[in-house]
């Protein structure tokens, strides 16, 4: 008696825990990225690039005939909609929490994301650190079209988008961070963008650069590589970087950047709110197009330096606060941060703030190397 | 009937002939001793006795004695005399029931009988070939003493005996098995294991009421705690210079004749993942390995279920690469994760079975056919995963790391429980398992010390040397 209790005692807490998802593995398939497109009638066409599980090259998997990969699209007025029509088409059961990538196309970025991101929000059986793109053309096309070392694209991207190696020109992103950042007024959300680099009609090699900048669910225009920098500084997400100063008319020293950090202070004098940046720094020099004399002349290289990195730092605030009207380096926060009330105060119309804002910029960079030449 | 005849020697062996049923290797010899060749009869049962012995100890003495007087003339006084000075075995003694003296006849020993007598003389003459001592085969050092025990119970005493050479080492010796009066002793020092401990021990043993008992499994059963447990509860080794350990511990070792496998009390789980070979290597190294041991003791719990869980309900925790070359070796494999799981495990299972059984001489042919057979050929048709392979073969490897036989085989069968709720509920199912098992071993206990002891209830010191092996210097500046 007392083991038949026991016993539904431990039978409960299995089955009462709700934890049953039994997956059949073997109809397994990888949705290694997913593409929205907009369609008509304000749907959407979605894209799923399956791949096909290989072996490794080393276990002799390099001479297998398939195709590494097989793209399947849909339109549907939900993701999930066009979801469930692209399983009837692949059969096999979709899997999608190793998804890599989330390609959205820039025509559908600009006519505003937030109701069909809704998907995100919810689905469980999803991958919220897969990484979010903005392609420049049609995101089906951009997955038909990409060639990569890797056989899968998707990979390639997220093993670059991954990487800490490679110079920031772009603003990484994934879905966990990007969703909340839809509507957070504070700290609006970017994407790096996808691009063909040049389009030789069947494949493309495509870049990954520049940075898509949103304004609440919508797209409103791109940032530089340059700037994309800047605002990773200043968002401290990267720590190094690059940098080409013009010393005279056609001759300009480049710089290696390290150990950058830049602190946000807003200061409120008299009612007016401004903003305060201080960014400090090391720079080595990488080349040069004129002699130089790092002795004599290393006072003036950090001070062209600082100069003209003061300049690009307020083009850059410049662009996204006044011509964008969007918080994308996150100022709108750290007032939260300092000053709450204020930030209350203030929030209803951050964007007049914002494009009102008088930005204090100070920058600090000492020339630490020059390299192997003294 | 008259008292002269009443211990008349026709009698007296026509009835020790009865009670053995004439049995065709009792020996009877009938001698005169003394002047007055009084007649008297020597009983043995063959190949117990060591006729050398009996001829140097027993024989010649009395028959070397036609023209000496006989120490006295009542005859059981005389029997008396001639134990305490003619007879030189080690042992002799007058018992005076025939039961008593059967006993000892039936351990090999040979009884004199006196016309007129009423006692019966018992004369230590047992002699039966026992086993060289040959290194254990169970547990084999790479560094240690190689000697293990046999099947004697006198050899294995005296091997631990010459180990600690102190007057506080005791050794009580009881008998078990209504029918196989299997001698068993209890070894322990005195001045170190709890006297209350001691107890338990023996009356435990007394408790045992068997027909028989062969080996030491019958007492290790019945004197367990918790017997229903899968855990063994009791420890078992081959070697003497572990009992030495035990002993010096201040535990309670129980030698079995006939068997080489000696049991200590109390023993946990943590006694059961150290060897002693453990205390003979350097320090780091001994540490190094005995966490390799809980790895592979965890590994061996866990490695299939967690294969079997994580695929059938999380293949996203699976990296990305991996998922993809288990997805295409698993491709044109006709059976589920479970099912291939399991096949291979009941395989590995068979295959080890069949290599305890088989002769030796057939055993390279069974190691090709199992290694070649099912491993290579089984993946090439597609029949089974090569993952799956590898997961049973580390799995398998890991079993063998668990220096104890009998905790191994618990594990091996709280495996199959283990894959079978990781198939129904995943790792939700394995946690689940593991806190069931988390909960038996805490309830347990061993001789009154908990299972899980240094760990469980837990103390510092006792689970810094489970840890790690305290090196011998650092033990020396403590004793200071």
């Amino acid at each position: 008696m007392k083991a038949v209790k026991a016993g539904i005692c431990l039978l409960a807490v299995m089955l009462i825990s709700g934890c049953w998802g039994q997956i059949n593995f073997d109809q397994l398939t990888v949705v290694s990225a997913i593409g929205l497109d907009p369609a008509k009638n304000n749907m959407i066409r979605v894209t799923l690039q399956l791949s096909n599980p290989t072996l490794p090259v080393a276990a002799g998997g390099g001479s297998q005939q398939r195709r590494p990969f097989v793209n399947y699209d849909a339109v549907g007025v939900t993701i999930q909609e066009a979801v469930e029509r692209i399983q009837h088409q692949a059969k096999k059961s979709l899997f999608f929490p190793q998804t890599k990538v989330v390609l959205i196309s820039e025509q559908f970025a600009r006519r505003g994301l937030d109701d069909t991101l809704d998907y995100f929000w919810r689905e469980t059986n999803q991958n919220l650190n897969s990484w979010v793109l903005v392609s420049r053309m049609p995101a089906r096309h951009v997955l038909d079209k990409a060639m990569e070392l890797e056989p899968v694209p998707a990979d390639e991207w997220r093993k670059y988008l991954e990487g800490d190696w490679k110079r920031p020109l772009q603003i990484d992103v994934q879905m966990y961070q990007f969703l909340p950042r839809l509507n957070q007024t504070g700290y609006q959300a970017v994407s790096p963008g996808i691009g063909p680099f040049n389009k030789s009609g069947k494949s493309d090699i495509m870049e990954i650069g520049d940075t898509a900048v949103f304004k609440n669910d919508r797209m409103i225009g791109w940032l530089s590589g340059e700037e994309s920098q800047i605002v990773n500084w200043l968002t401290g997400a990267s720590r190094h970087g690059s940098f080409h100063t013009d010393l005279a008319k056609e001759e300009s020293v480049s710089f290696n950047l390290n150990s950058v950090r830049a602190k946000l202070t807003p200061v409120l004098s008299g009612g007016r709110l401004s903003m305060q940046v201080r960014v400090k720094g090391e720079a080595e020099v990488l080349t040069a197009t004129v002699p130089l004399h790092f002795g004599s002349e290393h006072a003036m290289l950090r001070d062209v330096l600082n100069r003209q990195l003061t300049t690009a730092i307020e083009k850059t605030i410049d662009k996204v606060f006044r011509q964008f009207g969007s918080d994308v380096i996150g100022f709108g926060e750290t007032l939260h941060r300092r000053m709450p009330a204020e930030w209350k105060k203030r929030k209803p119309d951050w964007d007049e703030e914002l494009r009102g804002l008088n930005a204090d910029i100070s920058v600090s960079f000492e020339v630490k190397r020059s390299g192997l030449l003294h | 009937m008259t008292k002269r005849h009443r211990y008349a020697l026709s009698e007296r062996r026509r009835e020790i002939e009865l009670r053995l049923g004439e049995s065709s290797d009792l020996i009877a010899r009938e001698c005169r001793i003394g002047q007055e060749a009084i007649p008297a009869l020597l009983m043995w049962i063959d190949n117990l006795v060591d006729k050398r012995t009996l001829q140097l100890t027993t024989l010649s003495p009395l028959l070397s004695m036609p023209n000496l007087p006989l120490p006295s003339n009542e005859p059981s006084e005389c029997l008396e005399e001639l134990c305490r000075s003619v007879i030189s075995a080690p042992e002799a003694t007058v018992v005076s029931t025939a039961d008593e003296a059967i006993a000892s006849l039936m351990c090999g020993w040979t009884l004199l009988f006196v016309d007129g007598a009423e006692g019966i003389a018992v004369i230590q003459t047992p002699g039966f070939d026992s086993r060289g001592i040959e290194e254990a085969p169970s547990s084999t050092v790479v560094r240690g003493p190689r000697d293990g025990f046999v099947e004697s119970l006198d050899v294995n005493v005296s091997l631990v005996r010459r180990r600690i050479r102190s007057e506080s080492v005791r050794v009580d010796k009881l008998v078990a098995g209504s029918v196989s009066h299997t001698h068993i002793a209890v070894m322990y020092i005195h001045d170190r294991a709890r006297p209350e401990m001691v107890e338990e021990v023996k009356s435990r043993i007394g408790k045992v009421k068997l027909d028989g008992v062969l080996e030491s499994q019958y007492i290790e059963e019945l004197i367990k705690d918790s017997p229903q447990s899968f855990f063994p509860t009791v420890y078992s080794t081959e070697r003497p210079d572990d009992v030495a350990g035990i002993l010096m511990e201040g535990r309670v070792a129980i030698l079995v004749d006939g068997s080489p496998f000696a049991l200590a009390l109390p023993c946990t789980l943590a006694h059961l993942l150290k060897t002693s070979e453990d205390l003979y290597l350097a320090y780091p190294v001994a540490t190094f390995i005995r966490w390799l041991r809980y790895v592979g003791f965890m590994m061996n719990l866990l490695l299939p279920s967690v294969y079997v869980g994580t695929l059938t309900f999380h293949p996203e925790m699976v990296p990305p690469q991996l998922l993809s070359s288990i997805l295409t070796a698993r491709e044109g494999v006709p059976f589920p994760v479970l099912l291939e799981t399991l096949l291979m495990e009941m395989t590995f299972e068979v295959l080890r079975e069949a290599s305890v059984r088989m002769p030796r001489s057939i055993g390279s042919a069974i190691s090709i056919v199992g290694a070649l057979v099912i491993g290579e050929s089984a993946v090439q048709a597609g029949i089974i995963s090569s993952p799956a392979i590898i997961v049973v073969a580390a799995t398998a490897i890991a079993s063998f790391t668990i220096p104890s036989i009998s905790l191994s085989g618990t594990v091996r069968i709280l495996r199959f429980g283990m894959v079978l709720l990781a198939s129904m509920f995943g790792l939700y199912g394995i946690m689940i398992g593991l806190f069931l098992l988390g909960i038996h071993l805490t309830s347990i206990k061993s001789l009154g010390m908990p299972y899980l002891a240094p760990f469980a209830p837990f103390r510092k010191k006792e689970f810094l040397g489970m840890v790690f092996r305290i090196p011998w210097f650092a033990l020396n500046k403590n004793r200071k």
